[in-house]
C-alpha cells in the first residue's frame, strides 16, 4: 500500500512533539534551567502557530491539503479552529507563569503535559478519519486530567480531576461504541467514504447518538456537564481559562464537521438531538450560575451556558450559522482568557480569593483591573460594543434566518437572565467595601495578556467585519 | 459460523454491565474496572465488524483502544494514589467538596 | 473429528460467551475489590479467546499482553498500595440506583433492537488479506501504511501518561 506523506502538513505536529520532549527533560536540569520552560512551550506553540499561518494556509485553496489520504487534513475551517487553539494556549502559558509561581509549585511537566493536549486537539482538528478522532480526543483528555489534578495536594484539585477522569473516561467508552457502529454499518473509518454509504438505518442512528454523546461531554453540554463546574474550580485558574475554551472549541468544531459534512443526510434527525441539547444547556447553564457563591463557579457554568448558545448555532445548519459560531468560538477566545486571567491574580500563596466577597473594592484599590473585568464581564452578558454582543448576534441572526424563531428567543432570554449574574461582578467589585486590604501581586506579563485581551474585546465589537469575514471564508471551505 | 449478532449482543451485555458497575460501585478502583470490561465490549463489537466486513481497519482500531486504555490506567491510578494519600479513602461518596 | 470441529465451532463459543459474561458480572458485584481484580483478568482472558474465534489471533495475543501483564497487575499493585481489604456493601435498592438501572435497560434494550433490526450479511468465509500465517501480517501492513500517523499519536499517548502520572507525584516548593 502506497502512502504518501506530506511533511509540510506534519510539521506542526512534529514542533509540538519537540516541544513536548524538551518540556519533560527540563524536568530533569538545573534550577536555572527549569524556570524556561514556558518559555520553550510557548517558543514551540507560536512556531507551530507560525507554519499553520504561513506555510499550510497558503497551500489551501478550495480544496483541502491533505496527507497520508485525510489522516492529516487542513482546510480554512480547521485553521481558523487550530488558530484560535493555539492563541488560548499561549495566553495560558503566560498566565500560568505567575500563578504557579506564586503557588509555588511550577514544574516544566505541567508545560509538557498542556502542549501534549494542544497536540491531541490539533490531531483531532485537522484529520477526516474516525481513527485520528478517537485518538485525538483523548491525547486531548487525558493530559487534561492530570494538570486539572496538577495541584495536587489541594483536596479539591484532585478531586476535580477524578471526576472528570471517571466521566470522561464513560464518555469516551460511548465515542468508541458511536464509531465502531458507524463502522459496521459503513464498512470504513474514513469521512469520504462513510458520506458515500451513509443511509438512515437504525445502526448509523445510534452510532450517531453515541459520538454526539461523547462530543457533547467534552464541550460541556447539558445533561453531560455534570464534571465542569467541579474540574473548572479545582484547577489551577490559568487550567480552567484552558480548559473552558480550547476543547469546547474542538468539541464544538469536531462535531459540526461530522455532521454537516459526514451526516447530512441524516439532518432531520440529528437536528433534533442539537436542539434539545442546546435549551437544556442554556437554562441550566444561566440558572445554575445564578446561586453561585464563587466568580470562579460561576464562569464554570457561565461557560456552560456559552456551549448551550453555539450548539443553537448548530441547529441552524447554514454557512451563516457555521460562520456564526467561528466569529462566536474566537470572540469567546478573548473574553475567557481575560476573565480567568484576572481570577489568576487574586492570589496570595496558596490560596485563591474568588468569591463574591473576596472580589469587593477590587475595582477602587486595583483600577485597572476592574476595568478589564468590567469589559469581559460586560462583553460576556452580551452589552453592545463588546465583542460578545456580536457573536450572540451573528448566531441568532443566522437561526431566525433558518425559522428558529423560538429557539433564538429561548437563547436571548438566557442572556437576559445572564445579564445579573454578570454585573453582580461588577457591582461587588465597585459598590462594596471590603473590609480585608489584601496586596495582590500585579505581574506585569499577565496584565499585558488582560491588556491585549480587553482592547481587542472591544476593538471586535466596535469593528467585526475583518474577523466575520475570515470566519464567513472559514465556514464555507469545511472539507 | 456463528451471526455476527451474537457477537454484537454480548458486546452490548458486556457494555450495559460496564455501565452498571460504574453506576453503582462507590469504589474507585472498581469503578475503573467496570470502564476496562466497557472498553473491552467496545473492542469486541470492532473485531466482530472486522471479521464480518472482511477489513482490517476494526482491529487497528483495537490495537489503538488498548493503547488508551493503558494510558487512562496509569493516569488513572496515579489519581487515586493522590486522592488516597490525602483523603485515606478511596470511596466516592467521600467527594462532597465541591457539591451543588 | 468433523463432529468435534463443528461441536467447537459451534457450541464451544457459547460457553464462552456465558462464562464471560458471568465472569463480567463478578467484576461489577463482588463486594470484595482483589475479587473483582481476578473477575476482571478471567473476563479479559476469556475476551481474548473469542477474538481467536474471530480469526483476530494478533489482537488476541495482545490482550492477553497488555490487559492480563500490564494493566491487571496495576490494578493490583494499587490495590495493595491503598491497602483495600474491607468489604464494601453495595447500593441495590435507593431511588438513584433504580432510575440509572432503569436508563441502563432502557440502554441495552435499544441496542438489541438496533442490532436485531440491522440485516447484517454472512461473513466471508476468509478475510481478505491474510495469505497465510493469520492475520498478523495484514493487521501489520495495515497498521504501518494507512495508519502510521495515529500509531505515532498513540505514542506521544504512552509517552504523556507516563510524564502525567509523574506530576502527580511532584514534590512541592524544589522549582
Amino acid at each position: 500500500m502506497n502512502v504518501t506523506v506530506n511533511m509540510t502538513a506534519l510539521m506542526p505536529l512534529i514542533i509540538l512533539f519537540a516541544g513536548i520532549s524538551l518540556t519533560a527533560l527540563m524536568g530533569t536540569m538545573k534550577d536555572s534551567v527549569k524556570r524556561l520552560a514556558g518559555l520553550v512551550a510557548s517558543i514551540s506553540v507560536v512556531f507551530a502557530f507560525w507554519w499553520v499561518m504561513e506555510r499550510i494556509l497558503p497551500a489551501i485553496g478550495t480544496a483541502a491539503m491533505e496527507s497520508q489520504s485525510g489522516m492529516l487534513t487542513y482546510s480554512y475551517y480547521s485553521v481558523f479552529l487550530s488558530g484560535i487553539v493555539l492563541i488560548t494556549a499561549v495566553a495560558a502559558f503566560a498566565l500560568s507563569e505567575h500563578y504557579l509561581l506564586e503557588e509555588d509549585f511550577s514544574h516544566p511537566e505541567f508545560y509538557a503535559i498542556l502542549l501534549a493536549s494542544i497536540t491531541g486537539m490539533m490531531v483531532m482538528l485537522n484529520t477526516s478519519n474516525f481513527v485520528n478522532i478517537f485518538i485525538g480526543l483523548e491525547l486531548l483528555s487525558i493530559p487534561l486530567y492530570a494538570s486539572v489534578a496538577y495541584l495536587r495536594y489541594k483536596p479539591e484539585s484532585v478531586e476535580g480531576g477524578l471526576k472528570y477522569f471517571i466521566l470522561g473516561a464513560i464518555a469516551s467508552g460511548f465515542l468508541a461504541y458511536g464509531i465502531a457502529m458507524i463502522y459496521g454499518a459503513s464498512g470504513s473509518l474514513d469521512f469520504i467514504t462513510i458520506v458515500k454509504t451513509v443511509k438512515t438505518d437504525s445502526l448509523f442512528r445510534l452510532g450517531l447518538l453515541f459520538i454526539l454523546m461523547g462530543l457533547a461531554f467534552k464541550a460541556a453540554a447539558v445533561p453531560f456537564h455534570m464534571w465542569a463546574p467541579d474540574a473548572y474550580e479545582g484547577a489551577a485558574t490559568p487550567v480552567t481559562a484552558f480548559m473552558s475554551i480550547a476543547p469546547k472549541a474542538v468539541a464544538i468544531g469536531v462535531l459540526i464537521r461530522i455532521l454537516y459534512s459526514v451526516f447530512p443526510q441524516m439532518v432531520d434527525y440529528w437536528r433534533e438531538a442539537v436542539l434539545v441539547l442546546s435549551i437544556l444547556t442554556v437554562i441550566v447553564g444561566n440558572f445554575a450560575a445564578i446561586v453561585q457563591q464563587s466568580v470562579k463557579r460561576m464562569l464554570a457554568y457561565s461557560s456552560i451556558s456559552h456551549a448551550g448558545y453555539l450548539l443553537m448555532g448548530i441547529v441552524a445548519y447554514s454557512v451563516e450559522g457555521v460562520s456564526g459560531i467561528l466569529f462566536y468560538l474566537a470572540g469567546y477566545m478573548l473574553i475567557n482568557t481575560g476573565a480567568f486571567g484576572v481570577l489568576s491574580l487574586l492570589k496570595i500563596g496558596d490560596d485563591d480569593f474568588v468569591s463574591y466577597d473576596d472580589i469587593r473594592g477590587i475595582g477602587y484599590r486595583y483600577p485597572l483591573l476592574g476595568i478589564f473585568m468590567s469589559v469581559f464581564m460586560f462583553s460576556l452578558a452580551g452589552i453592545p460594543a463588546t465583542v460578545g454582543f456580536m457573536g450572540k448576534f451573528y448566531v441568532f441572526k443566522a437561526l431566525i434566518h433558518a425559522n428558529y424563531m423560538s429557539l433564538a428567543l429561548v437563547g436571548i432570554g438566557g442572556s437576559l437572565v445572564s445579564v445579573y449574574y454578570y454585573l453582580r461582578v461588577v457591582v461587588h467589585m465597585y459598590m462594596k467595601e471590603n473590609p480585608e486590604e489584601r496586596k495582590f501581586n500585579l505581574n506585569f506579563l499577565s496584565m499585558t495578556v488582560l491588556a491585549i485581551c480587553s482592547v481587542l474585546v472591544i476593538a471586535a465589537g466596535l469593528f467585526p467585519a475583518k474577523i466575520a469575514d475570515i470566519a464567513n471564508v472559514a465556514a464555507r471551505f469545511m472539507n | 459460523m456463528v451471526p455476527l449478532i451474537d457477537y454484537l449482543i454480548l458486546s452490548a451485555v458486556l457494555f450495559t454491565i460496564g455501565i452498571i458497575g460504574i453506576l453503582i460501585r462507590r469504589n474507585i478502583i472498581t469503578i475503573f474496572m467496570s470502564i476496562e470490561i466497557m472498553l473491552n465490549s467496545v473492542n469486541l463489537a470492532f473485531v466482530a465488524f472486522s471479521r464480518f466486513l472482511g477489513n482490517m481497519d476494526g482491529q487497528i482500531v483495537v490495537f489503538f483502544i488498548f493503547a488508551v486504555a493503558a494510558a487512562e490506567a496509569a493516569v488513572g491510578l496515579a489519581l487515586v494514589v493522590a486522592w488516597f494519600k490525602l483523603k485515606e479513602s478511596i470511596q466516592v461518596d467521600d467527594m462532597k467538596l465541591l457539591k451543588g | 473429528m468433523e463432529a468435534l470441529v463443528s461441536f467447537f465451532s459451534n457450541y464451544m463459543l457459547y460457553i464462552l460467551m456465558g462464562v464471560t459474561i458471568l465472569t463480567a458480572v463478578g467484576v461489577v458485584y463482588s463486594k470484595n475489590a482483589v475479587h473483582s481484580v481476578v473477575a476482571l483478568l478471567l473476563t479479559m482472558i476469556l475476551v481474548a479467546g473469542i477474538y481467536l474465534m474471530l480469526d483476530a489471533e494478533f489482537i488476541a495475543a495482545v490482550q492477553l499482553l497488555v490487559y492480563a501483564g500490564g494493566i491487571i497487575v496495576l490494578f493490583v499493585f494499587m490495590l495493595l498500595l491503598v491497602a483495600l481489604h474491607k468489604d464494601e456493601a453495595l447500593r441495590l435498592f435507593n431511588t438513584y440506583t433504580l432510575i440509572s438501572l432503569g436508563l441502563v435497560a432502557f440502554l441495552v434494550i435499544m441496542l438489541a433492537v438496533v442490532f436485531f433490526g440491522t440485516p447484517f450479511g454472512p461473513a466471508p468465509a476468509t478475510v481478505t488479506n491474510i495469505v497465510k500465517g493469520g492475520s498478523t501480517e495484514a493487521v501489520a501492513g495495515t497498521l504501518y501504511s494507512a495508519y502510521i500517523l495515529p500509531f505515532e499519536i498513540a505514542s506521544i499517548l504512552l509517552l504523556v501518561a507516563m510524564v502525567g502520572a509523574i506530576v502527580l507525584t511532584k514534590e512541592r516548593g524544589k522549582s
